[in-house]
């Protein structure tokens, strides 16, 4: 499920089964209106994420451009999904657990 | 090859699920197994949603998505009759690139070559073919 709360001095954001180009449009202006204005550092908790597209890398690299490389993690990230982030190359410059 | 499944349809995102629900139940079908059906899925999205938002530059524009298969191989090509498109010849983008000089675009159509196990384009008349093969799995 979509949710986005302050925990832990992170602003922790979660995701639906499949964050799908439909799903990523549906939810990409919030979440960047939010990491605007987000003074902690930010985490996207991908439990139970099994499916991403490339609309999902491209707010994660968007995210991670705007919150600083130090300040953006992904937790939780299946290897399916994380195979995605391996082929776009984003695996290594991306903190992915 | 068979014929397995078709679908026509307006160039719009929100028929890409009807597009995905078809390469996902041929896939299954076809006993490609849950990975190579993912990147099935994943391929075809990518594909579509290139149709969807670029092809027609305001003029509606018709997907055709065929599903073929001949028990070792999944085939799916995708016609449409947008403006001439062939993203095997995009250059792929510089993985090396430090985070903060990575583009944010560009990476649909890469990831669309890496999962399919192979990619054809050819413009048949005013329509784009877009041909992406799947192998089935050894041992599935």
């Amino acid at each position: 499920m979509f949710n986005i709360a302050k925990a832990d001095g992170r602003l922790v954001v979660t995701f639906p089964e499949r964050m799908d180009t439909l799903a990523c449009e549906q939810h990409a202006h919030r979440i960047d209106e939010e990491v605007s204005q987000a003074q902690e550092p930010v985490t996207f908790d991908l439990a139970g994420v099994i499916y991403v597209s490339s609309s999902f890398l491209r707010i994660c690299l968007r995210t991670a451009q705007a919150a600083g490389q130090d300040r953006f993690a992904m937790a939780n990230v299946a290897p399916e999904v994380r195979k995605v982030f391996k082929i776009a190359g984003l695996e290594s410059c991306l903190a992915i657990r | 090859m068979r014929s397995i499944a078709r679908l026509e349809s307006p160039a719009l995102l929100e028929n890409l699920p009807r597009f995905i629900a078809v390469v996902s139940d041929a896939a299954r079908a076809e006993g490609l197994g849950p990975q190579k059906t993912g990147s099935v899925e994943l391929a075809v999205e990518e594909a579509v949603t290139n149709i969807c938002k670029f092809a027609g530059q305001g003029t509606p524009v018709s997907i055709e998505l065929s599903c073929l298969a001949d028990g070792v191989m999944l085939a799916v090509e995708i016609a449409d009759d947008g403006r001439p498109f062939d993203l095997t010849a995009r250059p792929d983008p510089d993985l090396t690139a430090r985070l903060e000089d990575r583009p944010i675009g560009g990476l649909g159509v890469f990831l669309i070559k890496k999962v399919s196990d192979r990619v054809a384009y050819e413009r048949r008349g005013e329509r784009n073919v877009l041909r992406l093969e799947f192998r089935r799995p050894a041992g599935a």
